[in-house]
């Protein structure tokens, strides 16, 4: 290529003309046509017609360049060689080591080390170039939290452009994708995804890297509500996948805190996933952690996808409460009725209408009564309540003495709550001394008398900064409060206080056993539970006699909102809070916590002093300690280390007043990831055959002979054209020829 | 044994403050009281029949006695057509009444009707009396009531005012106090017409449970108690 001008190292003949290819076409054609049948009858009229034929062909030629206008089409070009993307997995199936003694990931990176030759060797012809499942970039550790092979590929394959070619993609996976690929039921479903990869007309060559290990039970799917509601049934799905191991039949376990719940038996198919369902119905209110596990079967190639855990947060509805009421009253009323207003709490009443001693002079159909069922509520049912009021109750006339040993059960043990309200069958009246409830109640009882005078109760210094007084807004003095509302009538004596009892309203005369005042409301936290005590049975008159005095009444609906929730431990009734930004973390992010300090009058408590405490799976507890800021507040940044629950728990320690709160946060260790661990030659195989790839195991991985595209791509940086033949010159041509024959024919005798 | 229990039993008697006190409305202007015995005779059978413990007899009182804040229950009875209430008097039962009181009138005749309905409709203006439903809780909060009592049958249905899921205003046209009242003899007043003894008995169990229902509320509605209600009903 030497006779080209300098700058120039590519030419070509082209056309110049503005009618398009298949114009031209025709035109050479028709006139081929032309020129061939003139030349053919002149061959067969004699020589002298020969060179009139041969006038003809020039002039067609005239008229043929003059329509194709031929140029030469000087160039300037560069020629790029094609790319190789080497995609390699590093999501965390690729931690695993197939019962060998090397990772799959370590396997990829000796293949590469021991092919780096034939790689370099590829290098010079074509340059590499590294992705990630998550992007561009070299594999470091095998971490990723999801395998979407689809999605992988797509940033290689879209960066084929003329600039940079991409002449083949090398896919280095175990194929265990966790997305559509992975999940498709059928090889034709599969096949019809990977082919949404032909498209880019890159070839993607596999290599799958597994092992001769494949089989695997695994759970692929656990749904479950995060949150739940106490004594409500929850739903759990399982689904439980196979590979290798044919059509199994096992069983799954539902463990709670460790301990087996219950179990269920799933059969497993041939293909596809067996679901199994579970339902919880929890107790308690918190959080807790439940497993579900499937059993290791044998030459199982990986067992840590057998089990998985999650958190399930019970919280509460709505309060349910049971109200026992010795017989209807004003103080029953009031109570009733602001509890069935309460859209928190789910009352269930019982209410004595009718002693034994009372006259019936109608037959029982004729009357609305029902059976007081004192075993169901006191021994069957009790569990299902949150909070058990006895209203001026006296529990002797219906032989349930046996069952007040569960009432006081279910406030120790089961964190239930207990009230008792005053009147002539409450506390001594009622003989609740001699009972089991004596030792959970707030106060001592041994006294059976009443003292009807009308009395304004006085606020005591607990009763100052207690959140069931929490009856106005702060800033309003409670004594104060206090004080404004109508007065009582009437209270049941009793001797005072019982151990770890709280009085925070006490009557201004009668004294108990010890000289103090008598309480008329106190509080306790016994055992897991909380009790309160209200001697007297006239706390409605805050609520009607308020009213009628034009005032709002709203002291005494508050009053009840707030006992029931400082008797059901509500958050907002607590002083210590705990909370995370997040209730599910990835492994390697960070979680916000928040603990959150008020003080004995529920306000922010600045500087006290607060221990954090989180505890990872195989990792030392992590400690922190430090004050709280002046909204109350200390919070910590925490990185998640590994999967699994993440647990929290604030201290604060407050003139000697501990307080503690726990949190429960899932550190995400990729579940689906974790799920199916097992290298998948199918996925593998659908990839390369839908992009014409070649796909390969690593174990006979050859680089020569993966597919390729155009090795190199050319690019014309600079080019110019210079016309062949001058159309005027063409024409005359034409036109000289036309004469030359019309004079030939002339003289011979033709015309 | 057993006498022993009830000697334990009975050893604490209630305070006044936490009994159920009857108030009746006193008015110028009209006959307030037309059947006096007829709230003890109810208290009576009441405390007999139940577990409520009341104060036995009725204390009469002025719409605008302070007393009022200790009797939640009103009982407004007259014969014959009464005077307006003053203005005060409007008010403080309107107070009453929103403050948690519930009210029983109780109409001897149609003029009294009439008028009463007037000073209804001045002190709950915007609530206006509605005919109370057969299957009204009312009808069920203690007996099951198939059939209305009285001394008369006037009207076949009460009458009352809701609010807030209340009745808080229960009105009859039938002289229930007639039909209880009883003197300290136990021979009752007045003859019951047309139904006789049966329609005296369907007007005491009205009494206990229109009490039944004031202390209770809609507690005979709670889901426990339908199931039972229903197969008694069959």
């Amino acid at each position: 290529m030497k006779l080209l001008p300098p700058g120039y190292n590519d030419w070509a003949f082209i056309s110049q003309s503005p009618l398009n290819g298949w114009v031209l076409a025709v035109a050479a054609v028709v006139t081929l046509a032309i020129v061939t049948m003139s030349v053919l009858a002149y061959l067969r009229a004699g020589r002298r017609y020969l060179v009139l034929g041969a006038l003809h062909v020039v002039a067609a030629l005239s008229v043929l360049i003059v329509v194709v206008q031929p140029a030469l089409d000087l160039r300037a070009v560069t020629r790029i060689p094609g790319r190789i993307a080497f995609v390699i997995d590093d999501s965390q199936s690729m931690a695993e080591n197939d019962g060998l003694p090397k990772s799959r990931a370590e396997r990829v990176n000796q293949w590469l080390a021991e092919h780096q030759a034939e790689l370099d060797a590829l290098k010079g012809q074509n340059p590499i170039e590294y992705y990630t499942l998550s992007g561009p970039g070299r594999a470091t550790r095998a971490q990723g939290p999801e395998s979407d092979l689809l999605q992988a590929l797509r940033p290689p394959l879209s960066s084929n452009d003329k600039a940079r070619p991409l002449s083949a993609v090398v896919l280095v996976s175990d194929g265990a994708d966790t997305e559509a690929l992975g999940q498709a039921a059928t090889a034709a479903e599969r096949k019809k995804l990977a082919e949404r990869l032909a498209a880019a007309d890159v070839p993607v060559n596999t290599i799958t890297v597994g092992g001769k290990r494949s089989a695997d039970l695994y759970i692929s799917g656990v749904i479950q509500d995060p949150i739940a509601f106490v004594r409500n049934t929850v739903k759990v799905e399982v689904r439980v996948e196979q590979k290798g191991l044919g059509a199994v039949t096992v069983p799954v376990s539902l463990k709670r805190e460790g301990s087996l719940v219950t179990q269920q038996t799933a059969r497993v198919p041939e293909s596809g996933a067996a679901k199994v369902q579970f339902e919880i119905v929890p107790a308690e209110v918190g959080e807790f952690v439940f497993t579900v596990e499937v059993p290791v079967q044998p030459d199982e190639a990986v067992v840590e996808n057998n089990k998985r855990e999650f958190i399930v947060k019970v919280v509460r509805d709505k309060i349910r409460a049971l109200l026992v009421s010795g017989r209807p009253s004003w103080d029953e009323r009031f109570l009733r009725r602001s509890l069935k207003l309460s859209p928190n709490v789910d009352l269930i009443s019982f209410f004595i209408l009718r002693t034994p001693s009372d006259f019936q002079p109608v037959p029982q159909n004729e009357s609305s009564l029902i059976p007081f069922p004192t075993h169901e509520l006191f021994e069957t049912e009790l569990h299902t309540f949150d909070v058990v009021v006895l209203q001026n109750f006296d529990y002797r006339p219906y032989n349930m003495a046996y069952l007040l040993k569960n009432l006081r059960e279910h406030v120790l043990n089961k964190g239930g709550a207990l009230a008792m309200f005053g009147g002539e069958s409450s506390f001594g009246g009622g003989a609740y001394a001699q009972t089991p409830l004596a030792d959970v109640l707030p106060v001592e009882m041994a006294a059976a008398e009443m003292d009807s005078r009308d009395f304004q109760p006085v606020l005591t210094t607990a009763g100052e900064k207690h959140p069931v007084l929490r009856l106005q807004a702060a800033s309003t003095s409670r004594s104060k409060a206090i004080a404004a509302l109508p007065k009582l009538s009437g209270v049941m004596k009793v001797d005072g206080l019982a151990p770890g009892g709280t009085a925070l309203l006490v009557h201004p005369d009668l004294k108990a056993r010890d000289g103090s005042p008598m309480p008329v409301l106190a509080v306790r936290e016994v055992g897991k539970g909380r009790t309160l005590a209200v001697t007297t049975d006239t706390l409605w008159r805050w609520s009607f006699a308020d009213k009628m005095r034009g005032e709002s009444g709203q002291a005494y609906e508050r009053l009840i909102a707030q006992m029931f929730r400082w008797l059901m431990r509500d958050p907002e009734a607590s002083r210590l809070r705990l909370v995370a930004s997040r209730d599910r973390v990835r492994v390697g992010e960070s979680v916000d916590y928040s603990v959150r300090v008020l003080g004995a009058d529920y306000q922010p408590l600045p500087k006290a002093p607060v221990t954090l405490t989180i505890s990872e799976h195989s990792r030392p507890d992590t400690v922190t300690s430090g004050e709280t800021a002046e909204d109350g507040t200390y919070s910590y940044s925490y990185t998640v280390q590994h999967g699994g629950v993440v647990r929290a728990k604030a201290e604060a320690r407050l003139e000697d007043d501990p307080l503690e709160a726990t949190l429960l946060v899932y550190g995400d260790d990729a579940d689906k990831e974790r799920a199916a661990l097992g290298s998948r030659d199918d996925v593998m195989g659908a990839i390369a055959d839908a992009t014409g790839g070649v796909a390969q195991s690593l174990d006979r991985a050859d680089p020569s002979a993966w597919a390729r595209a155009k090795a190199t791509t050319t690019n014309v940086d600079r080019h110019q054209e210079i016309a062949l033949w001058n159309t005027w010159a063409a024409l005359l041509v034409v036109v000289s020829v036309l004469a030359v024959e019309w004079w030939l024919r002339r003289r011979w005798g033709f015309v | 044994m057993i006498a022993l229990l009830l000697l334990t039993l009975s050893a604490i008697e209630p305070h006044p403050s936490s009994t159920v006190a009857f108030a009746q409305l006193k008015y110028a202007g009209g006959a307030w009281n037309p059947r006096p015995n007829a709230i003890r005779r109810l208290s009576f059978e009441i405390e007999k029949r139940t577990s409520i413990i009341t104060t036995h007899e009725a204390t009469p009182v002025a719409a605008t006695d302070a007393r009022l804040v200790d009797m939640p229950f009103m009982y407004w009875a007259g014969d014959g057509a009464m005077a307006p209430l003053d203005g005060a008097q409007v008010a403080a039962l309107r107070r009453y009444v929103k403050a948690g009181g519930v009210i029983f009138i109780d109409c001897v005749d149609e003029a009294f009707e009439a008028s009463v309905k007037k000073e209804l409709l001045r002190i709950l203006p915007e609530s206006p009396l509605g005919l109370i439903p057969e299957e009204h809780v009312l009808y069920k909060s203690f007996y099951l009531i198939p059939a209305h009592g009285g001394r008369v049958l006037r009207k076949p249905a009460l009458e009352g005012i809701v609010q807030e899921d209340r009745l808080v205003v229960v009105l009859s046209p039938n002289d229930h106090g007639g039909a209880w009242s009883r003197d300290d003899f136990g021979r009752y007043d007045f003859e019951v017409e047309p139904g006789g003894e049966s329609q005296r008995e369907m007007a005491l169990r009205f009494g206990i449970n229109l009490l039944m229902y004031t202390l209770c509320l809609d507690y005979k509605e709670d889901q426990v108690h339908i199931p039972f209600i229903m197969r008694r009903r069959k």
